[in-house]
């Protein structure tokens, strides 16, 4: 028994699931679903299509290099059944998936990085140009109340946003 | 110089013995009969020796540097050597580039016997240029191959039965494959495919040359030439 | 799934490049035949210069389908042709090599011959 990838969306395929197709070179593509065999036959490149892995890696939104991997290597050696061997390996696997899911969520953070701030200074932006969709300027010079304070100031800010939500 | 980097390659060699049976049935099949000449420390001590370390060390991983092959760097001082080193390293564990587990090297010994006696049975009767492939390495479906060359359908007939029987009897083994006398009779037990063929049936599909990649084994009894073609 | 009238492609070297099948070797309605069923075929196109020549009834084995293969562990199989190999009435191939990727179930219906001449099986 053997998992294998997903050609498409590199998936694991486990037994019973999924169709292999065989070109007449010999060449094997196995797929987990027929989602991934229609695409396939749709002559969809798995580069481009936004959800599967060969993309993300591609346009690093996952991790590409890891030695995590290496644990999952193919290996065409099949190994005699020892006990012991099967019971450490199947608690590495545990501990290697955690590592590499741990590896991985690290790395989105690290994607994600300031993004927060990004957001924020677009929102400041927009709500310092974009004001006058809500107020005629003449109106916010006349009534200082009307404009928002340049503080920033957490509180005051929701309650703006609250104004301007009310007003629409 | 050159036994001190025979030795230095050997060393992890020497404390992992086990693997030796594989490393020879890697570089020469024959190895059930142990008269390679390149591994002579194989027999004595060593085998003892091998015994109780593959007693012994059944749950480490065994690894191993692939042997010096070369037949001059083996000789007695080597084995003195392999003994000094194994006192003063005890055991020695390295990372071997490929692993040949033990069990698949009985397997190998198992089927490689069962194909010796078969082609053993079919000389018996006559057949002709019998020649013993292993083709584990080429093909997967299978280990061995025989291919022998009968003279007369009733030849064939008889080959078959003959080995047949022997199997049935001997291991227990039941071939699938023809029944009728064919000019291409093949019997397939599994891990051992074996081929009767005519002379110009033999010409024709040419077996050999598409296997000619598979390490062919030598046979011990009296073995025909094949037919005279003029 | 071949049936009457369906083109093979020829899958050794015998000469024949093209079949038709005309008839399921088996029971006498079967409709159709998968991988490794014997079909009696009509060449419709063959090499010149061969032993086989176009329009001669032979029988032959299906060893490709593009209809998938189901086997008993859950693998489905799906070859990319419809293909054939020569044989004769014995259960000998007429030709000396096969092309192509083979099923190994041909080795349980006693086709090992084939499957001895094939480069690869899956």
């Amino acid at each position: 028994m053997r998992l294998e990838k997903c050609w498409f969306c590199s998936s694991t395929v486990y037994p019973g699931h999924g169709i292999q197709f065989v070109r007449n070179d010999a060449k094997i593509f196995r797929f987990c679903r027929s989602k991934c065999h229609k695409n396939f036959k749709m002559k969809r490149n798995p580069r481009k299509v936004k959800w599967t892995k060969a993309y993300r890696r591609l346009h690093g939104k996952d991790m590409t290099q890891d030695s995590t991997f290496e644990f999952e290597r193919k290996r065409n050696r099949p190994e005699r059944y020892d006990r012991n061997l099967a019971e450490n390996t199947l608690k590495a696997i545990k501990k290697i998936d955690k590592v590499r899911v741990d590896r991985e969520a690290r790395h989105h953070t690290l994607r994600m990085k300031g993004k927060r701030a990004k957001e924020q200074r677009e929102a400041a932006k927009e709500l310092e140009q974009g004001i006058p969709l809500v107020k005629a300027p003449s109106v916010l010079q006349e009534e200082p109340s009307l404009t928002l304070p340049k503080i920033k100031v957490k509180v005051s800010h929701q309650e703006s946003q609250e104004n301007r939500l009310m007003e629409e | 110089m050159a036994v001190a980097t025979a030795t230095a390659v050997s060393l992890p060699g020497s404390a992992t013995l086990t693997q030796l049976s594989g490393e020879l049935s890697r570089a020469a099949p024959n190895f059930p009969r142990l008269r390679v000449p390149r591994a002579h420390f194989l027999q004595g001590k060593y085998l003892r020796r091998m015994a109780t370390f593959r007693s012994s060390n059944s749950e480490q991983t065994h690894h191993m540097i692939p042997f010096a092959y070369g037949k001059e760097n083996v000789n007695e001082d080597t084995d003195d050597m392999f003994d000094e080193l194994f006192n003063k390293y005890g055991k020695v564990v390295f990372r071997r580039n490929d692993k040949r587990p033990s069990a698949e090297v009985d397997d190998d010994a198992e089927s490689l016997s069962f194909a010796v006696a078969m082609a053993q049975v079919a000389s018996e009767v006559k057949a002709a240029d019998i020649k013993v492939l292993f083709v584990k390495p080429l093909v997967y479906w299978t280990r061995f191959f025989i291919i022998a060359t009968a003279f007369s359908r009733p030849q064939i007939d008889a080959i078959g039965s003959r080995i047949r029987d022997l199997a049935e009897k001997k291991y227990g083994k039941v071939p699938s494959g023809d029944s009728k006398p064919n000019s291409w009779t093949l019997l397939d037990f599994g891990d051992v495919v074996i081929h009767i063929f005519l002379p110009q049936q033999r010409e024709f599909y040419n077996l050999e040359e598409f296997y000619a990649n598979a390490t062919a084994i030598e046979l011990p009894f009296e073995n025909q030439p094949p037919p005279f073609r003029p | 799934m071949i049936q009457p009238q369906s083109h093979l492609n020829v899958a050794d070297n015998s000469g024949a490049r093209e079949l038709m099948c005309i008839r399921i070797i088996g029971a006498s309605n079967r409709r159709y035949a998968h991988i490794g069923d014997i079909i009696v075929a009509v060449i419709k196109e063959a090499l010149p210069n061969t032993p086989l020549e176009r329009s001669e009834v032979i029988r032959a084995v299906i060893v490709r389908t593009c209809k998938e293969l189901k086997r008993d562990n859950g693998m489905i199989i799906r070859y990319d042709d419809n293909a054939a190999v020569v044989i004769d009435q014995e259960g000998n191939p007429k030709g000396t090599r096969v092309f192509g990727a083979i099923a190994r179930e041909l080795r349980q219906l006693n086709f090992t011959k084939i499957v001895s001449l094939a480069p690869e099986v899956l």
